[in-house]
Formats: structure tokens, C-alpha cells, sequence
């Protein structure tokens, strides 16, 4: 049971991160997550100095705020200079991150960062955390976390699927339709700043970044519609989470880095297979003509 | 052309400066609905910027108005056009599902296309001569078919006024032929056509008015009287002196 709760828990994250993750590379955004997962260091910091407390929803909302400024800081630089969209990205999440660290080592030296809890997370001790109702055992705490961020996450890109689309495929037209790509470029925003913060405590850095980009990156070889690669975007997140565990399990290593490393081989598989077929049909119709 | 031409678009000192530079020169004029009208410049001259302008994809200085309004209150009489190679072919979406993006600006976020959003999308697919192609993935299409995609899905919008960047750029003769039909087509419908065209030797036969711009409005006019090779001189610099084919052979 012990062992579940982590595959169970993990997985329902993987998912949410590989959903959001799939937007941000047709947007061409895919590093955002990585820029995302050191600025939210700043909104953690200053949600702390301004609320005096580590609790989720506090972390919450500074590291939304934390997000939303990484994109339009960065946005905003690269339209205002010819400064190119990525250089803009990397020089203003790590001008955050740096900036966190100057405010911590002034006001805040005192808070528990754990470095390795941030880049690892505590997906071991999950189960233990326990979250008790009028005396009931309902769980690992982190499980109902997981489970409402993927049920968010699956409303808004359920109900709001042709906008996600629409404005992922073609910005322009969607403005020419009256329709704002600016408002869902920013919600998509919140959404995976929402869905990293959230994913963090559990997995750590590394895995948040790796799910949000492998899987979806996966699914785009081999997906010729956007609903498809949703849906192969979270079976190989899953997948990714049942052989990372297995993985951990048998060579006795950190779970999260397991997770992060299945999900690159499964990545490299699949391109290995594509390029195969692909050489093999070539070779067939170079028979065929000769 | 139409003998009571009512005023479509009026612009004053309509330009667009980004970042400090001047990206289109403030210009107005006024055009009439009902007729195919040809945007023609050099490279530069803010050609796709008007039309970016126009349907507040970039910001702009000055006055524009449809029918007499603003853009907001008749957006979805217009469609718009973008040049080719403005989306990433490679999305993952098929024909049907590319031309359905017409009818969003219908739809509230939540809502889903009804069956007639569905019918009129097949019905615009097979107007282009597409309906074979209609579960493709976008990145199978060639040029032309994926132009003419782009027409099917302003076709949806069932626009009155359709503002096209490049529908011939990369088109061979087959889409080029069925394009020029349909815009005859759209016209006897009543609709309004301005495209921003680089073959200036098509003006003449199948354009009713033409827009001439080079850092700022040279000519607007019918093309009889317009398409001259003065104005042509004037927007083309470099045809002049010595280059061929010289203006006076386009405009015969």
C-alpha cells in the first residue's frame, strides 16, 4: 500500500504536469517550466516575508504571482529590445532566482530550504503525511493535492479545449476573431506556474521540469491531433512513473531522478522507433521502384 | 465594379509605429464594398502591417472604421487571412478541425460548434476542392491546399469583408485558377475582397481597385485609372529605370 500511494500520487502529477507541458511546447514555450521552477523561489520568498508562513496556499499565490511576472517580464523585454524571446526568458528567471537568494540571506537566512528537498522533493515520505477527517484516515495528504491539481487541470482544458487550441495554433487569428490571445496565454501561464508549485513539494525540481517537457515533446512525434497527444502525453507520464519506480527500487536510488530518467529513455525509444520505420519503409519503396 | 459604392473602410492618418519606428506611414483613404481590391508595394512598405492593423493584431495610431464603426462592433463581418508561413504546419490538426477555427469567434469559450458549425465547415472544405483531404493531418498539405484551407476557414466565418496577406504565394496554376473563381464568386455574394498581391501582372484582370503603398500611400484607385505606369513608378522605384518588365508592359 505503502508503494502505491507513491505510484498513485506521482502519477496523478505526472499527468497534470505532462497536460499543461504538451500546451507549452505547441506554444514554443517549453522551457518556460524550467524558467517557472527557479523564479517561483522569489514568490515563495517574498510570500513568506509578507505572510510570515510556509502553508500551500500562501506558497500558492506567490508563486502564481512569481510565474505570471517570469512571462510578462521576459515577454515585455523581448518586445521592447531585440533581445530574442529565450534570452529574455533565461536572463529574467535567473535575475529572479538571484534575487531570492539576495532577499533570503537578508530577511529570511532562518527559513528551512532544504536544497535537496527542492531539486529531489519527499516522494518516499508522501504516505506519511496523513491527512485525518473527524478522526478519519483519508490518505497521504500530498494524494488529495495531486488529485485536485489534475481535476483543475483537466476542467480547464477540457471546458476551454477549442481556446487552448485556437490560441496555441494561431494567436493572430484568434485576435482577428475578436478573441484575446493575450488573456489565455497568461491563464495558461497561471496554470502551469499553479501546477509546478503544487507538483514541487512532492517531486522536486527535476521531475516537475521533466514532466512538463518530455512527455508532451514524446507525444508530438506521434500525434497528428491535439486530443491524441494529450492522451499519449499522460500514458507516457504514467508510464514513466511505474518504470521510475521500478528503477528506484532496484538500483536503490533517489525516485524522482528514476522518473526523470525513464521518462528521457522513453523519449529516446520512441524516437529510435520512428526513425526505424521510417528507414525501413524507405527501404522498402527504393525496392520496389528498383 | 459597383455605380453607388458604399463606404467600407475609411482611414485617417491610419500608421503603425512599433518600438520608435515607423512601420507603416500614416495614410487615409476610402474604400467601397462589393469589389476585389489589390494592396501592391514593394517588400516593406507595410503591406501585411495594414492588414495586422486593421484587425488589431498590432497596435496602431490614427482612425479606422467599417461601415462606419469601429472594429469591435463588426469583427465578426470580417475574416483575415495570414500569410502561410505565420502557423506552424506541424500542429497537430487536421483540415476539418483547422477550417472549424472559423466559426470560434461564435462560440463562448465553453461552448462547443453546433452541427450547423459542422456543416457549414464540410460544405467550405468542399467548396475549395478539399473534401478528399478532409481528415488530414495540416502537414501533409501542399502549398496550395493549405491556402486554399485558409480560405475554407474564412469562408466559415461567412465574413462580409474577407482581408487576405499572400492567398497566391507558393500556389500553383490548379489553386491559383480555383482561388480567382471563387473570388469572383464572393463578389456576386456581395462580399468585399482586399489582398495584398505581389503578381502585378494579374492587376489588371482580376482586381477592381488598387491600393498602391510605398512608405506611405502613393495611389488608391480603379484599377483602369489607377494601375498607371506613373503610379507604378512611383511605387515600384526600382522597376525604374532599366529592369524589366517596365511598368508600361504590366499595365496593358
Amino acid at each position: 500500500m505503502y508503494e502505491l500511494w507513491i505510484v498513485i500520487t506521482a502519477a496523478l502529477m505526472a499527468v497534470s504536469c505532462a497536460l499543461v507541458g504538451s500546451l507549452l511546447i505547441l506554444r514554443r514555450m517549453a522551457m518556460l517550466g524550467d524558467a517557472i521552477s527557479h523564479s517561483v523561489l522569489l514568490g515563495i520568498v517574498i510570500s513568506y516575508l509578507l505572510f510570515e508562513t510556509l502553508a500551500l496556499p500562501a506558497l500558492l499565490l506567490g508563486a502564481l504571482l512569481a510565474g505570471l511576472v517570469t512571462a510578462w517580464l521576459s515577454t515585455a523585454i523581448s518586445q521592447h529590445s531585440i533581445i530574442q524571446p529565450d534570452a529574455s526568458l533565461g536572463l529574467v528567471f535567473i535575475w529572479m532566482f538571484a534575487l531570492a537568494l539576495v532577499l533570503i540571506a537578508l530577511f529570511a537566512d532562518h527559513i528551512h530550504l532544504d536544497h535537496h528537498h527542492i531539486v529531489f522533493g519527499e516522494m518516499a515520505f508522501l504516505p506519511f503525511e496523513r491527512w485525518q477527517w473527524f478522526g478519519y484516515d483519508l490518505g497521504p495528504r500530498a494524494f488529495w493535492t495531486a488529485l485536485v491539481l489534475l481535476i483543475l487541470n483537466l476542467s480547464i482544458i477540457v471546458f476551454a479545449f477549442d481556446r487552448l487550441q485556437l490560441t496555441s495554433f494561431a494567436p493572430s487569428f484568434a485576435i482577428s476573431l475578436g478573441i484575446s490571445a493575450t488573456v489565455w496565454h497568461y491563464g495558461l501561464v497561471s496554470l502551469v506556474s499553479i501546477t509546478a508549485v503544487a507538483a514541487f513539494d512532492l517531486m522536486g525540481s527535476i521531475l516537475v521540469v521533466a514532466f512538463l517537457v518530455i512527455p508532451g515533446a514524446t507525444a508530438y512525434l506521434l500525434s497528428q491531433r491535439l486530443k491524441a497527444m494529450l492522451w499519449i502525453a499522460s500514458l507516457y507520464a504514467i508510464a514513466a512513473v511505474i518504470l521510475g519506480f521500478g528503477l528506484a527500487w532496484w538500483l536503490d536510488t533517489a525516485l524522482s531522478a528514476a522518473m526523470a530518467v525513464m521518462s528521457g529513455v522513453l523519449l529516446i525509444i520512441t524516437l529510435g522507433i520512428l526513425k526505424m520505420r521510417a528507414y525501413i519503409q524507405g527501404y522498402q519503396v527504393n525496392q520496389s521502384k528498383s | 465594379m459597383n455605380s453607388t459604392p458604399i463606404d467600407l473602410l475609411k482611414l485617417k492618418d491610419f500608421g503603425v509605429r512599433l518600438n520608435h519606428k515607423e512601420i507603416l506611414t500614416p495614410l487615409s483613404l476610402t474604400l467601397a464594398a462589393k469589389q476585389k481590391i489589390a494592396i501592391i508595394g514593394p517588400n516593406g512598405a507595410g503591406k501585411s502591417t495594414l492588414l495586422k492593423a486593421l484587425m488589431g493584431i498590432v497596435p496602431s495610431q490614427g482612425q479606422a472604421d467599417f461601415w462606419g464603426q469601429k472594429l469591435t462592433r463588426v469583427q465578426q463581418r470580417i475574416a483575415y487571412i495570414p500569410q502561410r508561413e505565420e502557423v506552424d504546419w506541424n500542429f497537430p490538426i487536421n483540415a476539418y478541425e483547422l477550417v472549424l477555427m472559423g466559426r470560434q469567434g461564435q462560440l463562448r469559450f465553453w461552448q462547443r460548434p453546433t452541427s450547423q458549425d459542422r456543416k457549414l465547415a464540410t460544405e467550405n472544405i468542399e467548396r475549395v476542392g478539399l473534401s478528399d483531404l478532409m481528415k488530414e493531418p495540416i502537414s501533409y498539405l501542399s502549398g496550395g491546399q493549405k491556402q486554399r484551407l485558409f480560405i475554407a476557414r474564412a469562408l466559415c466565418q461567412q465574413a462580409d469583408l474577407l482581408l487576405m496577406d499572400e492567398p497566391f504565394a507558393g500556389v500553383d496554376q490548379t489553386s491559383e485558377t480555383l482561388i480567382f473563381k471563387l473570388f469572383d464568386e464572393l463578389i456576386t455574394q456581395g462580399k468585399t475582397l482586399i489582398c495584398v498581391h505581389h503578381d502585378l501582372a494579374r492587376i489588371p484582370q482580376h482586381f477592381d481597385w488598387v491600393v498602391q503603398l510605398n512608405h506611405g500611400l502613393i495611389a488608391s484607385g480603379p484599377v483602369k485609372e489607377s494601375f498607371t505606369a506613373a503610379n507604378l513608378a512611383k511605387t515600384f522605384p526600382h522597376f525604374w529605370p532599366g529592369i524589366s518588365p517596365q511598368p508600361e508592359a504590366l499595365t496593358q
